[in-house]
């Protein structure tokens, strides 16, 4: 029988994407299994993750004999240490099988008809990848984050999303986990209500079926804390194209907008409708009539008619725009404040850059395309209910105006997810509001001075698992309401059934949040 | 196409009033931010940078003598399994690709500060450069089981 290819460092140094302060550092024992065994033999036919699914069992088992504590990295795009662990942590990069379309045996009856557009993705398949290969089979993911980097589990396990008012974040469109659990054993968890796969391909995948609709609503936004997510399955949508528009207004010609998403007078391209992806990008500074300080940026589905739209620009750059934490490395408390306003319209100028009147028509993977890393860029962002948007924005405003910090504000809207620690579970629609900025003792001030505004107006208000968050994490934890957070606990409980197993699956800010033990 | 991606380079610094000129000499002078980068592309209809490992980047430091004309300027060496070789350098359980068959996706030149230094006091004589590679990580895809067969 031969071993799985694991690659492991010794006092490795991890940090995320962005190199952000304060988040990663030594490891113990780094792992970097491959999809490949030992003596080169070929995987089981059809099944190319088996060398990954067996290093994750055999990674885990050494944690236990070990005592230590395990956890599996994406890309390193969080924020924050969700994805950190000093002792054992696993590179997941090389873990990146993607089967694409299934025969109808091997779905649940309900979605037999859709068979083929069921994708498992193993967890470290970038959306990139992911994107590449759906579209060569006229496929598309119904939705991503603002960027292509991140791992599918990665992103889901956070609550990564878009502004996709329709269909939610990409937990939303998770319809089963493959999990490696306590003792190195294997768990296809989909939910009791909405059973996804059929037992031909749980006879397939050899593993333990679980159909709870609460474990997998834990799990699925549960940042690694419910065992080493090996996979994943959703349902692709056919290939569409995205059609970008963005136009500069004032800031009073967009706030009913922002605040109520009556789109009347925005002059659209879809008219008065709500679109696909509806955000605005806010410059603090730049509130004023004439000053232009407010950007709407606008995404419809349409179909895709073979060519499709042309591609990149060939100058070197990739998209249209840059995801906004990319903008932060050039931001920091040493601009003097009455050039922060101006220095921010620059940086949206070139990041949300007004295409009005034209459009530009893109693939779902290049609209939301490759970002730089910023050396030290940060973001916070908050969900909230979509009927207190004003009341938040007065008090965002009313701390941006007292101590200026280099951050827009943007805001997008997520049809609302039944993940129970998912940021965007405010119905119908989430509104999220991000501040990306550069990581300084000013910026720092604002977050708290913001966190505590929003909490003294008393406005409902969960943080973004991927993103920083504020000194007290029992803060963080009490946005969920403790009706969910009970109901996160007790599925972690049942799953992971001893407090060894706890322990192994949990890490520092899980300790910090209370939800390890 | 190129773009930067600058493990190492001091952009991490965070700044203070007192300290920005002191950062910024140490950004330029500290570890040599000269740094060049291609990124391989995907194939159209997405065309995008292709996905890379980048917590698995491989590193190695290359010198060039008498204005490059006594090395062989390519540089391929053989990794060896479990990086085991025995006391003449030979690899004791045979040899690996590194990237297991997906190839490069990602590769950057950089000159630390003390190459530029050498290549100075040498007038070239000396000249060094840092070289990383990231490796690929898309295998493609295939379709799923399609017909029910036997066990398992």
């Amino acid at each position: 029988m031969p071993n799985p290819v694991i690659d492991v460092r010794v006092n490795q140094t991890w940090d995320n994407w962005h190199s952000s302060s304060g988040v990663g550092g030594t490891v113990a024992r780094f792992f970097i299994p491959w999809n490949d065994w030992d003596d080169n033999s070929p995987s089981p036919g059809g099944k190319p993750f088996a060398p990954g699914l067996a290093a994750l069992k055999s990674i885990v088992r050494q944690a236990e004999a070990a005592g230590k504590r395990v956890r599996a990295a994406g890309s390193g795009w969080s924020l924050n240490n969700a994805a950190y662990v000093p002792d054992y942590l696993i590179d997941t990069a090389n873990l990146s099988a993607l089967l694409i379309g299934f025969g109808p045996a091997y779905v649940a009856p309900s979605h037999q008809a859709d068979s083929e557009h069921f994708v498992f993705s193993q967890c470290g398949a970038q959306l990139k990848t992911v994107n590449e290969e759906l579209a060569k089979k006229g496929l598309a993911l119904p939705t991503s984050g603002a960027s292509n980097g991140q791992t599918i589990v990665g992103a889901m396990s956070t609550g990564t999303h878009g502004s996709a008012n329709t269909v939610g974040a990409i937990p939303d469109f998770i319809l089963g986990l493959h999990i490696v659990g306590e003792g190195g054993e294997d768990y296809w968890i989909e939910r009791a209500s909405q059973p996804a796969m059929s037992d031909t391909f749980l006879a397939w995948l050899g593993a333990k079926l679980i159909r709870d609709d609460d474990l997998f609503l834990s799990a699925v936004v549960g940042f690694g804390s419910l065992g080493l997510i090996h996979g994943v399955v959703f349902k692709a949508e056919p290939l569409y194209v995205l059609e970008l528009f963005v136009r500069q207004f004032d800031y009073q010609q967009v706030v009913a907008a922002a605040t109520t998403l009556d789109m009347r007078g925005l002059g659209l391209p879809g008219g008065d409708a709500v679109p696909f992806h509806f955000e605005v990008v806010f410059n603090p500074y730049k509130r004023g009539a004439g000053q232009g300080g407010a950007f709407v940026r606008v995404l419809n589905k349409r179909p895709y008619v073979a060519p499709g739209p042309s591609v990149l620009p060939t100058d070197g750059t990739s998209i249209h725009g840059r995801d906004l934490v990319s903008i932060a490395g050039v931001f920091s408390e040493v601009l003097p404040g009455f050039a922060l306003g101006d220095f921010l319209q620059s940086q949206l100028m070139a990041s949300v850059t007004p295409t009005a009147p034209k459009t530009v028509s893109a693939l779902p993977g290049v609209a939301f395309g490759d970002s730089q890393p910023t050396g030290g860029g940060t973001s916070v962002e908050i969900g909230i209910p979509i009927n207190r948007i004003a009341d938040a924005l007065n008090a965002i405003w009313a701390v941006t105006d007292a101590h200026p910090f280099g951050a827009p504000i943007a805001l997008r809207y997520v049809k609302s997810s039944d993940a129970l620690l998912a940021f965007t579970y405010f119905p119908p629609i989430t509104c999220t509001i991000e501040m990306p900025g550069v990581d300084s003792a000013a910026a720092r001030s604002a977050h708290q001075a913001i966190f505590s505004a929003l909490s003294a107006a008393k406005i409902p208000h969960a943080f973004h698992w991927g993103q920083q968050a504020p000194k007290d994490f029992q803060t963080v934890v009490s946005g969920f309401g403790q009706g969910r957070v009970n109901r996160w606990l007790a599925a972690r409980h049942n799953f992971l059934k001893t407090a060894a197993g706890r322990r192994l699956f949990s890490n520092d800010l899980l300790d910090a949040c209370g939800l390890s033990a | 196409m190129s773009a930067t991606f600058r493990r190492g380079c001091p952009r991490k610094a965070r700044f203070s009033n007192a300290a920005l000129v002191l950062n910024a000499f140490t950004l330029i002078g500290s570890s040599g931010c000269y740094n060049y980068a291609v990124a391989a592309r995907e194939p159209p209809p997405n065309s995008q940078m292709v996905a890379i490992d980048r917590n698995n980047p491989q590193t190695s430091t290359q010198w060039q003598f008498a204005w490059g004309l006594t090395n062989e300027p390519v540089f391929s060496p053989i990794v060896c399994t479990n990086g085991e070789k025995d006391a003449a350098g030979n690899c004791l359980h045979g040899s690996i690709d590194p990237c297991h068959g997906k190839g490069i996706g990602f590769y950057e030149v950089n000159v630390p500060w003390y190459m530029l230094l050498t290549t100075g006091v040498t007038l070239g004589i000396v000249s060094g450069v840092r070289t990383t590679f990231y490796c690929a990580t898309s295998g493609g895809s295939e379709s799923g089981p399609q017909a029910i067969s036997g066990p398992h």
